[in-house]
């Protein structure tokens, strides 16, 4: 979640860059900033290293189709009998990594519409919020659905409808962090001084809208894994043989009622995943309002 | 095609209305009790889970689950069939309450975490506090400062959801087997029509547009100080 500059030495010998004091030690004393960094952890190590890990060939058919969990298949078959345990595992990676790539973009490219907001003639920044609001206003599956019309079903198509689910939100934020930065005394003085443009914002307005910027991508994150788990639940965004935790869920619901753990167990871990995200989310978040 | 978005447009305002409904109402109820509790540690993790856990609920796994589970058992729902509001209003029911549940987990989230918030706000409100020094007995704090106060902010999530309810609830339409707009959507997205396409999106937009009006004008009813600001 942190870059290097936040543990401890580095930020030392470098004071007026050390990173914000919440982000430091994350979640003192509040056991469900832990409890999300555990499962985070968890599920991102799997979704990563599964490939070396003892779980099997996700694309290889070895048992009976559409069974139940059993002992030599912990969370049973699919439908052309491949163990589902590696398929769940390469899936979550698939899901996390989708997710996270899209929110990147959204991250880099909100933040730099909101700081030209805070900076632009009021003109274009009303402009930019009225753009923002009418991207905001569509339903998240529409958006998606169009996205996925446009471009064809893919793993492209989820990434940019998550794009474009998540970054009106993260232009809002940059926006009023931005504004809110602008307006304070270092900033002028700093202008007043004659520096530059870009060192202004190298130097004053980043590293104070990082606190806001993180938090809102872990919302960001957790949203886009909801997204992909919708669009490709109906089809639209990861295809065959590339699987994801939305695709497994969307071929487990055609054979509910023969093994409903197909389903129920996809299901259950995309849960999980977005549970991580938005716990440490908010755990973040209540601490930079206890400040 | 106008013909076809009408028709569907019923499933839909229905679930979206029956939605709203158990979106606001549990919101609500759990921001206030979290917001009022706030104060006390132990109770203030507990409520932040159980937000965090409505936020974290995919709609596919909760949809899914339910469909299972009045397809195996003897339930009192439906599954696959929709019959009239009109002629048969507890087999409607019995179909509409499912999706509609799916369709609030998340809304309840959001009405919650919003709810709290504003609380929280208000509560540390040097007026509110005045009270709490004159010994006001504390109903009568949250009947005279609280509701007011947090309505309004309330009143703007409630709105976007239902307008995102009203865009067609596509997944859990599909799920369920529902004709609404949303799985019109979907299959004119499958089959690349995009005249109807552009018809869906335009019923979204408007019912948005519509929405957003209704919510305007409540909050002149809220509070006196919006409609005078406006006609100035």
């Amino acid at each position: 979640m942190t870059d290097s500059s936040t543990t401890g030495a580095p930020a030392a010998a470098r004071p007026a860059r050390s990173a914000p004091r919440s982000l430091r030690i994350p979640f003192r004393g509040d056991p469900l900033g832990w409890l999300g960094l555990l499962l985070l952890v968890l599920l991102v190590g799997v979704g990563i290293l599964h490939p070396l890990l003892p779980l099997g060939d996700p694309l290889a058919s070895v048992g009976p189709r559409v069974a139940g969990p059993s002992a030599r298949f912990l969370l049973g078959t699919d439908e052309l009998g491949r163990s589902l345990l590696p398929r769940v595992a390469s899936a979550i990676g698939v899901t996390i990594v989708l997710s996270a790539i899209a929110v990147l973009v959204a991250t880099v490219v909100g933040v730099a519409i909101g700081c030209c907001a805070a900076y632009a003639s009021r003109r274009v920044d009303q402009l930019i919020t009225r753009v923002t609001d009418v991207l905001f206003s569509f339903p998240t599956i529409l958006i998606a659905v169009l996205v996925s019309v446009v471009l064809g079903p893919g793993r492209p198509a989820a990434i940019v409808a998550i794009v474009a689910v998540t970054l009106p939100t993260m232009i809002r934020v940059a926006r009023a962090e931005a504004l809110r930065i602008v307006e304070l005394d270092f900033v002028t003085s700093a202008e007043v001084a004659g520096a530059r443009l870009g060192w202004i914002v190298r130097r004053h307005l980043l590293p104070n809208m990082r606190e806001a910027v993180i938090v809102q991508c872990t919302y960001s994150i957790s949203l886009g894994m909801l997204v992909e788990g919708g669009i490709s639940f109906l089809g639209l965004g990861v295809q065959a043989p590339d699987t994801s935790l939305g695709a497994l869920v969307g071929a487990g619901r055609l054979y509910l009622t023969v093994a409903p753990s197909y389903l129920l167990i996809p299901g259950f871990v995309l849960g999980l995943a977005v549970l991580a995200f938005n716990l440490v989310g908010d755990s973040l978040r209540a601490q930079r309002r206890e400040q | 095609m106008a013909g076809e978005i009408f028709g569907r447009a019923r499933v839909t305002i229905e679930l979206a209305v029956l939605g709203g409904l158990f979106t606001v109402v549990p919101g609500v109820a759990l921001g206030l009790l979290g917001g009022v509790s706030a104060r006390r540690r132990g109770s203030a993790t507990a409520t932040r889970l159980v937000n965090v856990l409505f936020l974290s609920l995919p709609e596919i796994l909760l949809g899914g689950l339910l469909v299972f589970v009045i397809t195996t058992y003897v339930v009192p729902f439906t599954v696959g069939v929709w019959p009239s509001l009109v002629d048969d209003p507890a087999g409607n029911l019995a179909a509409a309450v499912p999706p509609a549940l799916v369709l609030s987990t998340f809304g309840i989230g959001v009405v919650m975490a919003t709810t709290r918030r504003a609380v929280g706000t208000v509560l540390d409100e040097p007026y509110v506090r005045a009270t709490e020094i004159r010994g006001l007995p504390v109903l009568t704090t949250y009947r005279h400062h609280l509701w007011r106060n947090i309505a309004a902010p309330v009143l703007t999530v409630f709105g976007i959801y239902l307008a995102y309810l009203l865009g067609g609830a596509a997944i859990v339409e599909n799920l369920f087997a529902l004709n609404g707009l949303g799985s019109y959507l979907i299959n004119a997205a499958d089959q690349r029509d995009y005249p109807a396409v552009q018809g869906v999106v335009l019923a979204a937009a408007a019912a948005f547009v519509v929405i957003n009006m209704l919510i305007d004008v409540l909050y002149g009813v809220i509070d006196p100080r919006v409609g005078r600001r406006g006609a100035a």
